[in-house]
């Protein structure tokens, strides 16, 4: 899997068009590796997003092929998220920066994705600058990592507290056996103990590279105005972007197809977790099985379906129930989930129901159509606000896709693909249920 | 951007229109809000009945027939909720769907969305006693009482509602607005067919509208609901009124539970001597953004920033029944000092210790808040729809522009009439301290 991007010497502006919905942005593959979208829309907010591409899953990697592979502790991205917003002591630190100007600022991290965004009703350019000074300038000390550890142990004990999460990461847990996949986003109290500024800096090191960034920003702005702030903020000292990720093999068995728990809830919390063994390098493939799968999953299990009407009709699914699909270059995933006193039951529902469409391969004309009607509203709507906009072009693009592309291969996806998929996809040997019960009282 | 303004118009028999006009969303919204008195008697069958509306009608016997006629109409929704608003509660519809230019054979789904909400309201299915179908209605039930009972599943969430109900003790205001396990076990489908034949006849409905189409064109397409309504109305309709009390009236309450969980969570409730309808809560906003509204915040940089003692602290203002909530989650053991930090905050407003940046920061980031609500239709519904009723109608950006007035003396002042009335504390039973070591009996799993 070893990527070397070497530095481009020139910046090159592509305008990107939709005829179907009638949407267009600017693409720029700015000269230090970044690649920056801007979608130009009237509106009261600007949003800007910056994603580096690494998130929870990458705690193995080599910076480059002469050196030797380092392992970080879980947690470390999400923590390197938290703390890259701090400043030397006595400057003022990016949240605060950011308020001067009216700017709200936040982060996320995901298993591949650490994002940094700001929402402004004014003073844009400012804000973006800020964004790009100190995502690409890190300051950690000792004191102020261990300042932070305590306030993510308080994040981490208040995610243990929500039942939710519980349930998901028993499923990940029972479905990988090595993936890092199954591990807290956040990582344990155990795990960040073992964060120093160190790690943090090896981490940011490795994977805080404009080549592994994608900056999208949605609202009033111009292309021409953003490209002068890239090329003002991005400096232009790194060397080519090396590092490769590693990822232990991972079996195509489950881990086991069972799991419990319990929590402080009032109804039990049933998970079934699918695990997909279908893994494409090629973002386009990747893309193209996700919409067949995503197609799919909601023509299965929608509010729409006869399926959910029936369960829900005998009372043993309330309006909690969900589906969503997962996928990666190393890792995809189906998930159902749903609020049940019965979990055992529902499980073995969603079973015979797969195990049933499978053989009879029964998706009407009409249902199809009738996704594709969903699906092509959803696309429009995406476009309604400009964080949705800044938040759909860039999850496209940190996976090396693109937004419109995508969504003309959602709209491509035909019935064949979709029979493609039921046959592979809902092997009942990949499966693992997972149950979050009610605590008895103590 | 100019953002043209709201226009209002009565549409007869206790129902208004509220256009919000925007040109440049893909999609239209409609709000529709009956409101009706909060009591005990009515609350659980007013939160039952959305959902036993939405279970089917004569055209649409069944969910599933319902869902698949918004899929057609390209994905549009329609929810049916209900929430307490001040003492009354709103049984709430709205419609969600794309706007003319965007749908490919150019056909007005809005107009065809109202028939399908016309007719879940109008002519929902009934058995021969005049009554809902009881299968459904038993099933709802059964739903809503799992879902009150599945409150406690979002511990901070939970913890502000037990705060609020110990605050208001007495008053309407602690009924809960879903009804209570037994409430809504006691409904039968008789009484639920009376309740939604009063909402009908007697509670008065405001209508809001975000998207492009004129006045004129809206009220032309309501007139089918109009006059459907307009035959079941009856007077005198409904008026609601909410108790507000400025001052808290005994010394602090203090209540403490125990739950099985890792966080321990602090709430503080607090008379904020601030409502809406007092014309300028906006200052009373200001000082809330102050104390603990934003990233920038007081209690965000002194309880979580210098002192390391939580992940979320905040405030927040209701600001219908005149209260303000502080919530943050903790380790048992520094409650003292997380409770001595929070009113050390709040007193240092009070005291006028606020710098420059401090107020300029909190100024900037509230007017960013509101100016931010104009990019999306329902929080623009929303703003209205809290306001309207309190005879207030500025607009979002309006309001911003009042902001930039406040001076810091209004905020002092705001903080002086703030007194606090109850501690909720919830301690967490796993919370062992910072040494905590996993091995408890979650989320190890069994091999089946």
């Amino acid at each position: 899997m070893q990527k070397v991007t070497t530095m481009e010497t020139e910046t090159r502006i592509e305008t990107m068009h939709h005829d179907g919905i009638r949407e267009s942005y600017t693409r720029i593959h700015h000269k230090s590796g970044m690649t920056v979208c801007v979608l130009k829309k009237q509106a009261a907010v600007t949003t800007a997003i910056l994603g580096v591409h690494c998130g929870s899953v990458d705690r193995q990697f080599r910076v480059n092929q002469t050196e030797s592979p380092i392992t970080i502790p879980d947690g470390t991205a999400h923590f390197l998220e938290h703390k890259l917003f701090a400043a030397e002591e006595g400057e003022a630190d990016a949240i605060a920066r950011f308020a001067e100007y009216g700017v709200n600022a936040d982060a996320y991290t995901t298993p591949d994705m650490t994002a940094y965004l700001f929402s402004a009703t004014e003073n844009e350019i400012p804000a973006l600058k800020i964004l790009l000074d100190f995502v690409l300038h890190p300051y950690f000390t000792k004191e102020n990592v261990a300042r932070e550890r305590s306030i993510i142990a308080q994040e981490i004990r208040m995610y243990d507290d929500t039942p939710t999460q519980r349930g998901y990461y028993n499923t990940l847990e029972a479905l990988y056996h090595n993936h890092p996949i199954r591990i807290n986003v956040g990582g344990t109290e155990q795990s960040i103990a073992d964060i120093t500024p160190d790690v943090l800096y090896q981490f940011y090191k490795a994977f805080y590279h404009p080549a592994n960034m994608v900056l999208t920003v949605a609202g009033n702005v111009t292309p021409e105005e953003i490209l002068a702030v890239c090329d003002s903020c991005i400096p232009d000292s790194f060397p080519p972007f090396s590092t490769e990720r590693i990822f232990e093999a991972e079996p195509q068995t489950i881990v086991k197809p069972y799991a419990e728990g319990t929590a402080q809830i009032a109804s039990p919390i049933l998970y079934l977790g699918i695990k997909d063994c279908d893994l494409h390098k090629d973002p386009w493939e990747r893309e193209r099985h996700a919409a067949a799968v995503d197609i799919l999953n909601d023509i299965l299990f929608c509010k729409s379906s006869a399926f959910y009407n029936d369960l829900y009709e005998r009372g043993l699914i309330n309006g909690k129930f969900g589906f969503e699909y997962e996928h990666a270059e190393t890792y995809a995933y189906a998930l159902l989930s749903a609020e049940t006193e019965k979990p055992a039951e529902v499980a073995a529902e969603i079973k015979r129901y797969l195990s049933e469409r499978i053989r009879l391969h029964d998706i009407t004309d009409i249902q199809f159509e009738r996704c594709r009607r969903v699906m092509y509203a959803s696309a429009v709507t995406s476009f309604e606000s400009a964080e949705d906009m800044a938040s759909e072009c860039l999850n496209s693009a940190i996976d090396g896709g693109e937004l419109f592309r995508s969504i003309d291969i959602m709209m491509a996806v035909t019935k064949e693909d979709l029979f493609a998929v039921l046959d592979r996809l809902y092997d009942l040997n990949r499966m693992t249920v997972s149950v979050v019960f009610p605590k008895q009282p103590v | 951007m100019v953002t043209q303004t709201n226009q209002q118009c009565s549409l007869g028999c206790g129902m208004q229109l509220c256009i919000i006009p925007k040109t440049t969303f893909k999609t239209e919204y409609l709000l529709l809000t009956f409101r009706v008195p909060l009591s005990i008697d009515t609350a659980a069958s007013y939160a039952l009945l959305p959902s036993v509306l939405a279970r089917g009608s004569v055209q649409y016997p069944t969910m599933q027939d319902f869902s698949l006629q918004l899929d057609t109409l390209y994905n549009a929704g329609i929810a049916c909720s209900g929430a307490k608003l001040g003492e009354s509660y709103l049984v709430t519809f709205q419609i969600r769907c794309l706007e003319q230019q965007c749908v490919p054979e150019n056909e007005n789904l809005l107009e065809q969305t109202i028939a399908v909400l016309c007719d879940l309201l109008f002519h929902p299915l009934l058995s021969e006693t005049h009554a809902f179908l009881s299968s459904y209605v038993e099933q709802e039930k059964k739903n809503l009482i799992d879902s009150i009972r599945a409150e406690m599943n979002h511990k901070a969430g939970y913890a502000i509602k037990r705060l609020e109900r110990e605050i208001c003790r007495g008053e309407k205001y602690s009924i809960s607005a879903r009804g209570t396990p037994q409430t809504v076990a006691a409904v039968t489908p008789e009484q639920l067919y009376g309740i939604y034949c009063d909402m009908l006849a007697y509670a008065p409905l405001d209508c809001f509208y975000v998207g492009k189409q004129s006045m004129h064109e809206v009220k032309a397409l309501l007139s089918p609901l109009c006059s459907a309504l307009e035959k079941h109305r009856k007077l005198p309709l409904y008026q609601t009124e909410t108790e507000v009390i400025r001052q808290a009236a005994h010394d602090v309450r203090y209540v403490e539970e125990a739950q099985a969980v890792k966080q321990s969570r602090l709430c503080i409730g607090y008379r904020s001597a601030s409502v809406l309808g007092d014309g300028d809560f906006y200052k009373f906003a200001l000082f809330n953004e102050l104390l603990g509204g934003s990233a920038s915040s007081k209690l965000f940089l002194d309880v979580r920033e210098a002192r390391g003692l939580c992940y979320d602290c905040a405030s927040f203002p209701e600001a219908n029944k005149g209260l303000l909530y502080i919530s943050c989650g903790i380790y048992a053991n520094d409650l003292e000092e997380a409770k001595a930090a929070i009113d050390a905050q709040l007193e240092a407003i009070r005291q006028g210790d606020i710098t420059e940046n401090e107020f300029s920061v909190a100024k900037k980031s509230l007017i960013s808040g509101y100016r931010e609500i104009e990019d999306s239709a329902s929080a623009l519904a929303v703003w209205y729809a809290n306001r309207l009723f309190s005879g207030i109608t500025t607009s979002p950006t309006e309001t911003a522009a009042q902001v930039e007035t406040c001076t810091r003396e209004d905020v002092i002042a705001c903080a002086k009439r703030v007194t606090e009335d109850t501690v909720y504390f919830m301690r967490g039973t796993l919370d062992t301290g910072e040494e905590d070591a996993e091995g408890d009996d979650d989320g190890n799993g069994n091999e089946n």
